[in-house]
């Protein structure tokens, strides 16, 4: 049992008790936030996998920018904080059972893949690396994302405006 | 100059992407009173120079730059060609008719939407690496996103939108699950490297994750090609959008989606490594299942409708299903069939919502509005009756030479379910005449409710002649319209 | 130390919980955000090869970085159209909506 275990344990734990939280609460305040705390777990799991850079994205732009931006969505409309539990989910059985017989056909493709070669680990110069990577060879796919976060601004600017005919 | 890449390959991408930039700070700049409606005819200009600068590029052999990210190949030119042609003449379509209450002032946006979606498609066409592949369907995927909720001031759009984005992200993220093991496996983004690495680790373990990241990449595409698992979003977002846009989604959009899952069966999914494995021949068989379910579905919802633009939504369901069915056979016929078909699809699509959109003018599309059409404007109903014909693929129409393409591709396919498909897709077919004729029989014989002329637009003559002696240029010469260069 | 197979399980996990709620959770806000988990499912997916993978490189970290930001646009535009939605109708419930 060493270190890397144990905060492998505790991390997944928080992923998936975060996820599970996340349809089990009723008010969508609590949901969020028990969403953060998957995406923080997540960020620690990364860190396990040595992509610190990536664990720093995933904490500013998941818990950050997106937490943010539904807890705006939240406040500017009014939520339905249901009596019971059951209102609050439309049809359980008919669809979980689907997806744990996806889940055990998955499962068992991975439960013993074992790659032939050794970890490799990127501690020091991790950001480098990805620096380097996309402005060389991802440089057409970086240069489509800025045309993306045009259209998307654009879109958001004229749904969200508001005005009245 | 001498550059290190040979960036002029980019040349049709870049001139749309101008045109986007052109359009905006036009839009910035010019006085408020100015009406901003020939920003359409700049973006068919655009578009033109676009397609100007890539038949310069034809000759070209292969060209990739930047590590395969952007590659021009006989595969890029064909599909770039059916994509500009779809792409122009839905900018025709959207100069022609009249916008919706209160579209007026949201001109630019419109047109710069339209814009991203082609160019994302066209990335799309001549990419061969994961990342290029994913970032274009995105903006295929966001811009139409927008393009649908634009009129939101109607309930019945805010919830076609809605819809259309939570089973478009649901069907991103499924995607990019399938995505991550094929990743995995092959460890490169690179399509022409990924079986070269896959068949370095190919064992019965690696071969089924391969085929259940192929499988989700597949349930995650069939989304933007509205066959069967995630196909109900389709009558509702149609209904919904304005009439341009259900243009678009169901001839422009619908597209990208087979293009790219053509680029991966090509190069990621080849039958030489996995036709030893039980799971190839069950990936097989349920992609003829599903789309045999699809025309099922497709054809027998549409016979109820009473809304055009429904019923041509729940059509298109079907089309992808014959589409499918033409690709699941895998064999040497199928890639030639399902190209000939998709540019007769897109074609005829594209012409009948012309009509449609021509017809009803901004209001409900209710079958009532085609009563004794050809009584009041008999053009525009022989226009319809030929694309209604050819949709239905009867001779002399392109639409036949399509689905007899796509038949002999099926039984090609040789085993009993191929057959069975096949007599399907036949039965389906026949189903089908009921609801184009319903329409063509009211059309002719029964009068019109109201004494109304319809003025003829000039863009829009030009687009229906284009379609028409297209439809019809393709038909009589099958071989003509089949791409030597793919 | 900890296989990948540990990873891959705890991603798949997360990602059919997210795919649960998205199916069958009524308000549309946290359909998205069990979009936005099987998102991070995915990214985990792609990390966790990029260190044990059969061919271990860090394309995969880039991949997650282009997945984080196209996570956060679908969701500005989501909660875009949520928002003209609410104008219309006053409620986010899906069983209202339709």
């Amino acid at each position: 049992m060493n270190g890397e275990v144990i905060f492998f344990v505790l991390f997944s734990l928080g992923a998936i008790i975060g996820a599970v939280f996340v349809l089990v609460f009723r008010k969508a305040v609590y949901a969020l936030l028990s969403a953060v705390l998957t995406f923080v777990s997540m960020s620690g799991l990364y860190i396990l996998l040595t992509a610190e850079f990536v664990a720093g994205v995933q904490l500013l732009i998941y818990s950050g920018a997106i937490t943010i931006l539904m807890l705006f969505a939240i406040m500017l409309t009014k939520q339905k904080t249901g009596t019971t539990r059951k209102r609050m989910i439309r049809f359980q059985w008919p669809v979980i059972i689907p997806i744990v017989l996806l889940m055990i056909i998955i499962f068992y493709g991975i439960h013993k893949v074992t790659p032939p070669r050794k970890p490799v680990s990127y501690g020091k110069n991790n950001t480098e690396q990805i620096g380097e990577l996309i402005f060389t060879q991802y440089m057409i796919p970086f240069e489509m994302i800025s045309v993306l976060l045009l259209a998307a601004l654009i879109g958001a600017i004229i749904l969200a405006k508001k005005e009245n005919t | 100059m001498d550059f290190s890449y040979e960036w002029h390959v980019m040349t049709p991408e870049f001139s749309i992407l101008m045109t986007i930039i052109l359009i905006g700070i036009l839009d910035v700049l010019l006085p408020k009173k100015i009406d901003r409606k020939w920003f359409g005819w700049l973006a068919v200009g655009g578009t033109f120079l676009s397609f100007g600068l890539f038949l310069t590029l034809l000759p070209l052999d292969r060209t990739s730059i930047l590590f395969d990210t952007f590659i021009f190949d006989s595969f890029a030119k064909g599909f770039k060609f059916i994509l500009l042609f779809g792409g122009t003449l839905l900018l025709l379509l959207a100069v022609g008719s009249k916008k919706e209450q209160g579209m007026e002032k949201y001109e630019m946006e419109f047109y710069v939407l339209l814009l991203t979606a082609l160019f994302g498609g066209m990335m799309i066409t001549s990419s061969n690496d994961l990342i290029t592949l994913f970032i274009g369907l995105e903006l295929v995927s966001v811009s139409s996103y927008v393009l649908v909720g634009m009129n939101k001031w109607s309930k019945k759009t805010n919830r076609a939108a809605l819809t259309f984005l939570m089973n478009g992200s649901l069907a991103t993220a499924i995607t990019l699950f399938g995505m991550s093991y094929l990743y995995g496996i092959a460890g490169t983004t690179q399509l022409q490297t990924f079986l070269q690495h896959f068949s370095e680790v190919s064992n019965p373990a690696t071969r089924y994750l391969y085929i259940i990241g192929f499988c989700f990449l597949f349930i995650g595409l069939s989304f933007k090609w509205t066959t069967m698992p995630f196909s109900l979003w389709a009558p509702d977002v149609y209904e919904g959008a304005q009439t341009i846009v259900t243009a678009f989604l169901s001839a422009f959009s619908k597209i990208i989606g087979l293009i790219m899952f053509f680029r991966l069966i090509f190069t990621v999914f080849s039958e030489t490594v996995l036709d030893q494995h039980v799971m190839f021949s069950i990936f097989q068989n349920s992609l003829l299942i599903l789309a045999l379910l699809s025309m099922t579905f497709g054809n027998m919802m549409a016979i109820g409708q009473r809304n055009v633009k429904r019923l041509l939504a729940y059509s298109s369901i079907a089309h992808g299903g014959y589409m499918l069915a033409g690709i699941a056979s895998f064999s040497a016929h199928s890639m030639e069939a399902v190209t000939y078909y998709f540019l007769v699809y897109s074609l005829i699509t594209i012409g009948a919502f012309t009509i449609v959109s021509y017809i009803t003018d901004g209001n409900e599309a209710d079958e009532q509005t085609f009563t004794g059409l050809f009584k009041t404007t008999p053009l525009l109903a022989i226009s319809l009756t030929i694309f209604f014909i050819s949709l239905a693929g009867l001779p002399p129409t392109a639409g036949f030479i399509g689905k007899w393409k796509l038949l002999i591709s099926i039984i090609d396919g040789g085993s009993p379910i191929h057959y069975v498909t096949a007599i399907g897709m036949i039965g389906m077919t026949i189903v089908s005449y009921a609801y184009y004729f319903r329409i063509m029989a009211s059309m002719y014989f029964q009068y019109p409710n109201k004494e109304e002329k319809f003025s003829v637009r000039l863009p829009l003559v030009i687009l229906l002649f284009l379609c028409i002696a297209v439809t019809f240029l393709i038909g009589l010469l099958p071989n003509f319209g089949t791409p030597t260069w793919i | 130390m900890v296989s990948l197979s540990a990873y891959l399980t705890v991603a798949l996990i997360v990602f059919c919980i997210g795919l649960f709620g998205a199916l069958s959770h009524k308000n549309t806000l946290i359909v998205f955000l069990s979009i936005e988990l099987m998102l991070n499912a995915v990214n985990l997916n792609f990390i966790a090869f990029t260190k044990y993978g059969f061919f271990p490189n860090i394309s995969g970290q880039v991949i997650a970085l282009f997945v984080m930001t196209v996570a956060a646009l679908e969701v500005a535009i989501g909660l875009a159209i949520l928002l003209t939605l609410y104008r219309n109708k006053k409620t986010i419930d899906l069983d209202e909506i339709y």
